[in-house]
This record gives structure tokens, sequence and C-alpha cells, in this order.
């Protein structure tokens, strides 16, 4: 089956005035199976929105090449364009004055609907998103998860295929944001297939069959969610909670023992095998700490890791 | 071609529904419209202030025609919103393209313009002390109406300026309806103007228009109205083309820069 | 801070802002056009003797505009942009920093007096030299105050009002022609008349046209007219803003357009 995204080589360079050029994306490639939903995870300017954009066919690449479905998103835009469907996060790129339906029907001509299956889809996508009663509500009266609903309905109105969701969940309440997963999920089933740009941890590991993890546009590993974690290394370890460093520094000296770090809350220590943990949880219990905890890096770890901390930088 | 058309209407609709938000039917009428008759009886008042009935006929004759064109050219307010919006990438991912939605964005603006050109035409001669000659001053509507239509071109043209470069939108519209209303025969005939200015002002919308109207009011072979109007049919779809080609390229340009969603 | 700096510090904000953003320069781009065709008219109907009128029109309508802008725009933008609540909860009277904003944007609309004598200079060769420059100068003063005066009411006005756009689009010529900006009163019928007197514009005309012939004989009537009128908005305007406040603060919509 052909790939719902391929893209070979990816660069794109922005151009700024009496400075250097900035690369957002750099030598990137990445394949996404149809029926997937693809996590691509990094910091702000990391070059996730550039690819989305890319894919999309808002941008041009520098140079590389992407295809969609097996079209090219540079020779083949007509035929991309009606096969995908893009969704910003943020306030904006909806009509504030207009009515989420009147939004809807503009959009739909735009994509050459006829006017019965526009107003059909627009009242089931409305039904859908929970934004039924408040179909016929100025825009600018919604809240942003409103809007986000709305930007998902307007990007599933001509039924694309593949979907870019950039920052779909940002600004969402938590009962929004896992409302809006459920829909993501129930939209695979029909056989879509999603790219979603994220920095939201929880939610590329509820969502995401696969996840990439892109910084400084270079992509750093794409691999299974579920995989994920053992890119640390592949290491086992054992979280517990005490307040005494010494105890630390004596579990250190075990020979099971890798390392011992400190996380904000608590200890880990990294052993070789499954063996190691077992007994790491064991020496624990004898010494009478009892909030020992077998524990996998968590995909947070991995991209705090990989990406490093750098805090609100940029 | 149904899918533009489809296309411009809800566009249109979309143009109606954002001037609802500010108009109410009562404070169009009581608000704008009583504002642009007040600025035709300005410039009339003046005119009777300078010179003889003659010139004041002259004047407002010319200022009640240059609302056709005044309004026509809000469009560029409405088109330099997409990009306030953020709207413009997701139009221009459309299948159906950009284009069609900037010759409807503004459509609303015709029609209030069509409507206040009109009222100020039948009831501010008279309420002024120059009646104008009907039934012959009925020709000159279906000029009014060509004028509104080559303004909006104008307009469309100069919004690719206003979506280049960012919150110019209200100098660009006051720019260019200001040299229309300045140099374009509205209070002088353009024989007052040096020759190279002259030429150079064959080229506005309204100019060729207004002195069919003329032409018109003073009884002048059919000919030369004839000619004026085609004239003005000309300048207009000149600047069709030229809206046309800028926002393709602006488009064109954003996709390789990346400056399409940029906030106005 | 002292009142008076913060009025200064508001005066410096506004200053910057309108030059950053095109929009609030607009007067500067209209009264150039203005001049020119009211000079064409007055030319083309050789009338030399209305030329003043031509000059100090665009200059006057420059200041009208800039209240107007101020008070259409500058005020919604600020509680759009959710900048109203703050500056609603900072310890200083809203009163103070509107009052230095709006001054900031009338001295904008006053810089059109200037450029409508370049025009007239340097495209139509008519130096305009004024008979009685004192007098002219306090006007032009005098003006500029009346105009602080005049903004401060207006955006209480259009706060307060549903259909701000529509007002602020649409106050500006049926002043023009109660203030016979460029006409004497006496061309505008009877029953207008009375009306024309209570708006400060007709009396800066007057004042500002005479002052250039050297006919301003009654000038401290007109100066003191075109003050109080000023003065008197002025007030309005601080009430208005004050109860502006107050409402939102009871009603919650502060921060709300």
């Amino acid at each position: 089956m052909e790939a719902a995204v391929a893209a070979s080589s990816l660069r794109r360079m922005y151009e700024r005035r009496r400075k250097d050029a900035v690369v957002a994306l750099d030598d990137l490639t990445l394949t996404i199976a149809q029926n997937e939903i693809h996590g691509l995870l990094g910091p702000n300017g990391a070059g996730k929105t550039t690819l989305v954009k890319i894919l999309s066919t808002v941008l041009l690449p520098t140079s590389g090449t992407a295809r969609v479905l097996g079209h090219d998103v540079v020779a083949e835009t007509k035929a991309v364009r009606s096969l995908v469907g893009l969704v910003l996060g943020g306030d904006r790129g909806l009509y504030d004055r207009l009515t989420a339906r009147r939004n809807l029907l503009f959009w739909g001509a735009l994509y050459k609907l006829d006017s019965r299956t526009v107003r059909r889809r627009a009242d089931a996508l409305l039904e859908r998103v929970g934004l039924a009663e408040r179909a016929d509500d100025p825009v600018e009266r919604f809240s942003r998860g409103m809007r986000q609903r709305l930007h998902l309905a307007r990007g599933l109105l001509h039924e694309p295929r593949v979907l870019f969701l950039d920052e779909p969940t940002s600004g969402l309440d938590p009962v929004a944001a896992v409302a809006f997963r459920r829909l993501v999920l129930e939209l695979r089933d029909e056989g879509r297939t999603f790219l979603l740009a994220t920095h939201d941890m929880d939610e590329a590991t509820a969502l995401c069959d696969r996840v990439s993890l892109i910084d400084r546009g270079r992509l750093l590993l794409t691999d299974d969610t579920s995989n994920v974690g053992r890119i640390l290394g592949d290491r086992e370890c054992v979280d517990f909670v005490h307040e005494d460093d010494a105890l630390a520094r004596d579990l250190a000296t075990l020979p099971s023992v890798l390392d011992v770090e400190r996380l904000d809350d608590r200890w880990r220590a990294h052993t070789a095998d499954r063996e190691g943990s077992r007994r790491v949880l064991a020496w624990l219990v004898e010494r009478d700490v009892l909030t020992g905890r077998h524990a996998q890096p968590t995909l947070e770890e991995v991209y705090l890791r990989t990406v490093g901390d750098r805090g609100m930088r940029v | 071609m149904i899918h533009v058309l489809r296309i411009v209407r809800q566009a249109t609709m979309l143009g109606f529904a954002e001037m609802g938000r500010v108009y109410t039917w009562r404070t169009w009428t009581f608000g704008w419209l009583v504002r642009l008759l007040c600025q035709v009886s300005f410039y009339a008042l003046l005119g009777s202030y300078l010179g003889d009935p003659g010139l004041t006929r002259y004047v407002l004759v010319g200022n009640i025609v240059v609302l056709a064109c005044l309004e026509s050219t809000i469009v560029v307010i409405s088109l330099a919103g997409e990009r306030a919006q953020g709207t413009l990438p997701l139009l221009a991912v459309a299948p159906a393209g950009h284009l069609p939605v900037y010759l409807g964005r503004g459509v609303q603006w015709m029609t209030t313009g069509l409507v206040s050109s009109l009222v100020a035409w039948t009831v501010l001669p008279p309420l002024l002390g120059v009646p104008l000659p009907w039934p012959r001053a009925a020709y000159a509507i279906p000029v009014i109406a060509l004028i509104l239509l080559s303004s909006y071109g104008y307009g469309c043209a100069l919004a690719g300026v206003a979506l280049r470069l960012r919150g110019v939108e209200w100098l660009v519209l006051n720019f260019a309806y200001g040299i229309v209303m300045t140099f374009g025969g509205v209070n002088v005939p353009l024989s007052f103007w040096p020759a190279p200015l002259r030429a150079a002002l064959e080229f506005l919308p309204l100019v060729h228009g207004l002195q069919a109207v003329r032409g018109i009011l003073d009884g002048a072979p059919t000919g030369h109205v004839l000619a004026q109007v085609g004239l003005e049919a000309l300048v207009g779809t000149a600047w069709y083309t030229i809206a046309w080609l800028s926002m393709d390229r602006l488009v064109a340009t954003g996709r390789r820069t990346g400056t399409l969603d940029h906030a106005g | 801070m002292t009142h008076l700096s913060v009025v200064w510090r508001a005066f410096q904000l506004q200053a910057l802002l309108s030059r950053r953003s095109p929009a609030h320069l607009l007067i500067l781009l209209i009264a150039p056009m203005q001049t020119t065709s009211l000079l064409a008219m007055t030319l083309h109907a050789h009338r030399p003797d209305a030329v003043a009128t031509a000059v100090i029109a665009p200059g006057l309508i420059g200041l009208w505009v800039s209240s107007l802008d101020y008070a259409g725009r500058v005020v919604p933008e600020d509680q759009w942009a959710g900048r109203f609540t703050p500056m609603v909860a900072a310890p200083v009277p809203l009163t103070l920093v509107v009052a230095g904003r709006v001054t900031a944007v009338v001295l904008v609309g006053a810089m059109a007096f200037g450029e409508s004598w370049l025009v007239a200079a340097l495209g139509f060769g008519r130096v305009l030299t004024v008979r009685a420059p004192g007098v002219f100068t306090a006007a032009v003063l005098a003006t500029c105050l009346a105009s602080v005066g005049t903004a401060m009411l207006m955006s209480g006005v259009i706060s307060l009002s549903r259909a701000r756009d529509v007002l602020q689009n649409s106050l500006s010529y049926p002043f023009y022609i109660l203030g016979g900006i460029v006409f004497p009163l006496t061309v505008l019928p009877g029953w207008v008349r009375p009306l024309s007197h209570l708006v400060f514009l007709s009396w800066s005309a007057r004042l500002l046209r005479d002052s250039v012939h050297g006919t301003a004989h009654d000038w401290p009537l007109a100066l003191a007219t075109i003050l109080a009128l000023g003065t008197a908005a002025l007030a309005g305007g601080m009430w208005l803003t004050h109860r502006l406040v107050n409402l939102a603060r009871r009603k919650g919509t502060v921060g709300h357009a």
C-alpha cells in the first residue's frame, strides 16, 4: 500500500533581512503509513509547523521531495489539496463575524462541494464536534476550545484522507481535549491518516501509533510510541522516593545498578535487566523503603533527554 | 464556472454578514448614508459659495458619482481582513483557489455604493437648488453601475498592496480613493491639471465614466458618451487583470517565502 | 508618579504607537490631497480671496479627524486587545492616561496645518501670509485644546455607543458643514446656524480666516468661546470616562469590546 506521506530529504530555509538564513527543516526523511496516527513532537520552532505547511502545499520546500498518497506536493498541488485537510491551531483562520454553520458553508464552496452535500456534511460535522447547539452563533462568541473544534470540522468538510493537525488541542481544557482525542480515534477508524504536530506528550502517548521527534529542523527519531521508551538504551529502571542521599549512594554500589539519578521528586535507579530491577526492589524493601516502583521511561522523559531540557528557551 | 459563482455567492454572503455586524439598516441610513450625503453637500456648498449654479451642479454631479468609487474601493479593507484573520493560507490550499473569493468579498460595498449614489442622485440636486434634467438623468444610472464595477477592480488591485504591507489598508484605501477624488475630474475639469498628470489620469477608474455622465446630462452626442463608457470598461478590465496577477503572485510568493499567514 | 508625569508618559506611549502604526498617520496623507482638491476648486473658480479658506480647512479637518480617530480607534483597540482591564486596575486615573494619549494624537492632526501650507506654496505657488500671526497662533493653540476636549467627549460617547464604527465614520462631514470650515455660515440655511455656534470648529474657522486677512477684530471673544466649548467638552468627556469605568466595573464588562 502506498504511504500516506513520504517525505525525502526535505529542507526548508527562511531568508531573513540582514541576517543569515534560518534552516527550519534540515534533510528530513519521514514515511507515514495509511491509517496511522503519527505524532510530530518537538519544542517551539523545531520545524513542526513548517513540515505541516509543506505537506499541505501552503509552503514550498527549498529542496527535497514530499508525496501525499503518491502525489508530489509541489508538482501535483491540485491532487494533494483535495486529499488533505489542514487544521491549524489557534484563534485565527475563521471568519469571526460569521456563524459556525456559515463558515462551513463558505469553505464547502471553496472545496467545490455542491450545496446539498455541504449542508448535510456541515450539520453532521457540527453535531460530531459538539457544536450543533451553537451552529448559528457568530464565531466571535466562541471559546478557544469551540474554535478548535470548528477548525477540525472545517478540515473534515471535504472528507480528506490525510489530516494535518497543528497543535489542535493547545489551550483546550482537559475535558475538551479528551473529547477531541476520542474524535481523532474515531476518524482513524474510518480509515483516515493523521499527522499531529504537538508538544503535549500525554496527547501523543494517548493517540499516536508512531511518533517522530524533531528539533532544530532535524529528525531525531521515529518509532512506535510504545517502543520509544526503549530508545534511552533499552534500560530498565526503578523509581523510589526517599529523603536520604546516603541510601541512594549505597544503592549505586550494588553490582546490578548502573547508576542512580535524582529526578524532580524521586530517585531513579537504572538497571541492566529485569532481574536487576527485581534485586533493587528487594533491596529497597529490606531497608523499609516501600515506595519503589518498576518503571520505564515515558515519552516525556525521552523527549526531554533527546531534545534536552531547554527550559523556556526555544 | 458554476463553482466560481457559488464561491462568489458565499463570499458575498460573508461580506454582508460582516457588514451586518457593523451596521443595522438604521445606523447605515442615519449614520453612513447621511455622512455621504453631507460629504457631497459639503463640496456642493463650497461650489455655490465660490461660483454660479453651473459650478455647483458640476461639483454636485462629480461628488455624487464619486460615491460609487468610494464605496467600491472599500473592498481593500475586506480583502486585507483575510490576512488579519489568518485565512489566507487556508484559502490558498483550497482546490478552488483564492481568486473567486476576492471577487465576492466586497460585493456588499458595491451594493451599498449603488444605493447611496442613487439616493444622492435623486435627493440632493433639488435640495441644493440645482435639479438634474430628468429623464435624461436616468440614463446616467447604468454608467454609475459601470463605475462601481471598474472601481471594484481598482480596489482589488490595490488590496494586493495592502495585503503585502501590513496594517496599511486604511492608508491604501484613502490614497486610492483620494487620488480619484482629487484629480479624477470630480471638482475641477481634467484640463485644470498639467498635461503629464492628465495623461496618467486616463488610467484611473471613474474618470471616463464621469465624463460620460456629464455628457449625458449636457446632451452630448451619443458617440462621445459611448466612447467614454467603452474607455471606462477598458480601464476597469485592466484593473481586474492587475488584481488577478497581483493576487496570484502574492500567493505564489507567499508559498515560497512562507509569509502567507503573517498577522495583519 | 505625579499626575503630570502620567500624562507625559501616556503622551510618549501614543507618540511611539502613532509612529509605528501607519493607520494613525492617515491624517497626514489626507490633508495634502484635501488641500489640493479645495485649492483647485478655488483657483478654478477664480476666487483668490478664498485661498486662505482652502489652506486652513484641511488643518481643521486634520484636527477633527485625529480626535475622532483617537476616540473611535484607540480606545476600542485598547478594549479589544485587553489592555483596558490593566489600565482600569492601575492606580492612576484612566482620565490622565487618556488625556496624554489624546494630546499626542491631536498634535499629529495639527501637523496638517503645516502640510496644507506647504502644498499651497510648493504645489500651487500660493504662499499664504498671515496678517495677524499672534492671533493666528493663539487660535491654532486654542483649537488644539478644544480638539483634545472634544476627543475626550467623543471617546466617551463612542465607547458607550453600540454602533461605534458607524459613529466614527459619520461624525466627520456633518460637522465640517456645521463648522463652516470651507464657507461662511451664511451659505447655510438660517435654521442650521444656531447649531453651528455650538461647534467650536465654526469659531475656529472664522477666527483663523480673519487672522490671515487681518480682520479679526473680535478675537478675544472668539478665543474665549473656542476655549469654553473645548472645556465643556472636556468636562463632559471626563465625566463619561469615569462613568464608563464604573459601569464596566459594575457590569463586569471591563475588557470586553
